[in-house]
């Protein structure tokens, strides 16, 4: 049986792949999970804290600016009667205006034909009817047109902030009043601002140029942010306020950083305020809560691999010492014992494979006897065969040993008979030749029982079955045999026990047998002896007894002699006369009448031959 | 010249002995081994015929034993036999007989025979 090449150790893979990536997906699903939802509320907490700064800032910067609003527009509701004295009093309201507000630096007076009447300033001498000519000015204009005139940003001495308001009073011809502002306090506010360490706010105008910014120089530059996504989305709301969700929460600083970014619009100006952190500080506790996810993460991957390889030893271990099992098994060891012990369906397949072996050993064990069994009859056939092979032989040279020794008298006797050299004696000459007929006669009887042998052996030999009576063959025997009998002064006598009717029987085989039986007695009983055929009726059958009161069978001969050849010494120890096969033909034809024939024979005490013939054949 | 024969077969016997005694030999004839031992107890002959088919001791045993014994190993012993199966001879020579006849012997080749191996007439007839 050639071994089978298995796959060792697959399915252990297997199930631990299949169990690590079970549990590892689970946890990096949840932790991914976990770590967006945590990134949206942090985002969504931190823009919506800028948001509320920036709102700040911009409600503090509009307060800022509608209190100058209000100041001036308080100022101005007086209404003076005349110019020369108006003017005057105007001046006086307007130092005191200076004096209440410290951001307003300088204060025009324009009146409704918009010429200027008087101007205030802390920095310069005040001009008084100066008769400059405001009527086609924007701040004029617009004030004139009943709106507050916000003009852009501009810096004096280089870097103070400045802002130009102007508005109007009265009533059918409206005076305006143009405002000079100091916009540091918005920088001020601007720079409180902190997110963090780097948060920081800073202002845009309409346009989007850069108002304040806690870095003075970046303003100084003038720069336009309008092209930034967040200012530009501030900037053109599509959307209608109060909809912050669709502003953009993080964008790209001047710097090119990534920022979270929050804005709130200072409506009257037109202004809005930002406030961004970088995105990394910003998300730097979330950073820390990825690191620890993560470290989470690869300890619960590190874990789910070590359960895995444990739970998949112990899936896989019954299963391999099933397979070990069945390989053993499978090799023909029998008396193995699989020992799966894990009350589930592989201890009953273990239990299954277990019975199976058994029923197998158990199988192989009659497999062997029957073996065992087929090779002891084969055994026994040989030796029967090796024994009529050897019988075979045997007989071969017996037949070769009795049909030369009578030859042997044939051929010598006579040459010698004819030979003229040899001087033999009228008495000699008589013996021999009668020697020679004794030898050709039992030469004849050899061939013809040898022939009877041959067609007993073939199963040729037919009964020719015709109603006889017994009696007559007997009576027939006794008249045969009683000359030789009377030359040994043996006595022969015949009886036939009651009405013996005529039955089926081969007269000659029956009369050939009888011959035989008596013939041998009379031949083995030293003189005086005697020899009986006794016949009678037995249910059924015929019984014929043959008995002597010759020197007798011992017992272990008993079923020698009717083997062909085998023939008893005479009490002298010569070899009887006779062929050899008589007893054994005899009992061939007894037993094809369907009869017995046996003896009862002790040393010195006589034999005595039975044999039966049933009625019926 | 005195020869012993031994044979079973009664008119056997009396041929092989006619013949003996037609070429001058004294003959002793037993019927069996046990005879033959028994008699040689008392004579020494010059050459011994032995049949190999005998009852009970069969000829080739008998021989070996005389060649075992001392006092009748230099006898010679003449197998007669009827088998005439392969390998008889040699079997007969091997337990140390001298030499071996088939039956139905065949006068002149048996006188023949007697007369070659009984000593100091070797090769002296015909």
């Amino acid at each position: 049986m050639t071994p089978i090449r298995t796959p060792r150790g697959r399915l252990f893979r297997k199930y631990v792949v299949l169990f690590a990536t079970l549990i590892s997906t689970a946890l990096l699903v949840s932790g991914l999970v976990d770590l967006y939802f945590a990134y949206q509320e942090n985002k969504t907490a931190l823009v919506a804290l800028e948001r509320e700064k920036a709102v700040a800032a911009a409600s503090r910067i509009e307060g800022f600016v509608k209190e100058i609003e209000r100041q001036i527009a308080w100022t101005a509701q007086f209404q003076l009667g005349t110019a020369g004295a108006g003017v005057g009093q105007r001046r006086f309201e307007y130092l005191w205006l200076l004096r209440q507000v410290p951001a307003i630096t300088d204060l025009t007076y324009v009146d409704a034909a918009g010429k200027e009447q008087l101007r205030v300033s802390r920095l310069a001498m005040d001009v008084i009817g100066s008769q400059a000519d405001f009527s086609n000015d924007p701040r004029f204009l617009a004030a004139k047109a009943r709106r507050v005139y916000y003009g852009p940003v501009y810096f004096r001495k280089g870097s103070e902030p400045y802002m130009t308001l102007a508005m109007a009073s009265g009533g059918q011809a409206p005076r305006v009043t143009v405002a000079e502002v100091n916009l540091k306090f918005i920088w001020d506010v601007v720079s409180q601002i902190r997110v963090g360490k780097q948060g920081h706010a800073y202002v845009v105008d309409g346009d989007g140029t850069l108002i304040a910014h806690p870095d003075i120089s970046v303003v100084l530059q003038k720069r336009s942010l309008a092209s930034l996504p967040q200012v530009r989305g501030a900037l053109e709301p599509t959307a209608p306020a109060g909809t912050p969700h669709d502003e953009v929460a993080i964008a790209r600083n001047l710097a090119e950083h990534p920022v979270l970014t929050a804005h709130a619009a200072i409506t009257p100006l037109r202004w809005v305020v930002f406030v961004e952190q970088p995105l990394e500080e910003a998300f730097q506790p979330l950073y820390g809560s990825i690191k620890r996810t993560a470290v989470l993460m690869i300890l619960g991957i590190a874990l789910s691999i070590v359960v895995s390889l444990v739970l998949a030893r112990r899936v896989v271990t019954p299963i391999r010492s099933l397979q070990a099992g069945a390989e053993r098994l499978g090799a023909g060891e029998l008396g193995h014992h699989i020992d799966v012990r894990t009350g589930d369906e592989l201890e009953a397949l273990a239990l299954q494979f277990n019975r199976m072996a058994e029923q197998l050993q158990e199988s192989y064990g009659s497999l062997e006897r029957k073996v065992k069994e087929a090779t002891q009859e084969l055994w026994e056939k040989t030796q029967q065969l090796e024994i009529a092979n050897r019988h075979k032989s045997a007989f071969l040279a017996n037949m070769s040993h009795e049909l030369r020794t009578p030859l042997n008298a044939i051929i010598g006797f006579s040459e010698v008979l004819l030979d003229p050299s040899l001087r033999v004696t009228d008495a000699e000459r008589t013996q021999f030749l009668t020697d020679i007929l004794h030898s050709g006669k039992h030469l004849l009887k050899l061939i013809n029982e040898v022939l009877d042998l041959a067609r007993v052996e073939a199963g040729r030999l037919e009964l020719h079955l015709e109603p006889a009576h017994l009696r007559e063959i007997i009576d027939a025997i006794h008249a045969t045999m009683r000359p030789l009998a009377a030359r040994k002064s043996i006595e022969l006598s015949t009886r036939v026990d009651g009405d013996m009717l005529p039955f089926p029987m081969d007269a000659g085989r029956v009369r050939q047998v009888l011959l035989n039986l008596v013939g041998n007695a009379v031949k083995f009983t030293p003189e005086g002896g005697r020899v009986w055929v006794h016949a009678e009726t037995q249910p059924g059958a015929a019984c014929v007894e043959v008995g002597d009161t010759g020197p007798g069978i011992p017992v272990e001969d008993h079923e020698r002699i009717f083997l062909e050849f085998q023939q008893v010494k005479t009490s002298t120890g010569a070899k009887p006369e006779g062929t050899g096969l008589g007893l054994g033909l005899a009992r061939n034809f007894v037993e094809m009448h369907g009869g017995k024939l046996w003896l009862e024979s002790e040393p010195g005490q006589g034999s005595r031959f039975y044999f039966t013939l049933p009625f019926t054949p | 010249m005195m020869i012993l024969l031994v044979e079973d077969n009664a008119v056997n016997r009396r041929l092989a002995e006619f013949l003996l005694r037609s070429q001058g030999y004294e003959v002793r004839e037993v019927a069996s081994a046990q005879e033959a031992f028994d008699l040689l107890t008392s004579e020494r002959p010059d050459l011994i015929v032995m049949d190999v088919q005998l009852p009970g001791m069969d000829g080739l045993e008998a021989t070996k034993r005389l060649k075992d014994d001392p006092r009748t190993r230099d006898i010679p012993v003449l197998a007669v036999t009827s088998y005439a199966m392969k390998g008889d001879r040699e079997k007969a020579l091997a337990v140390g007989c001298c030499g071996y006849i088939t039956k139905p012997i065949d006068k002149t080749t048996f006188v023949r025979e007697v007369a070659m191996h009984l000593p100091g007439r070797t090769g002296a007839t015909s």
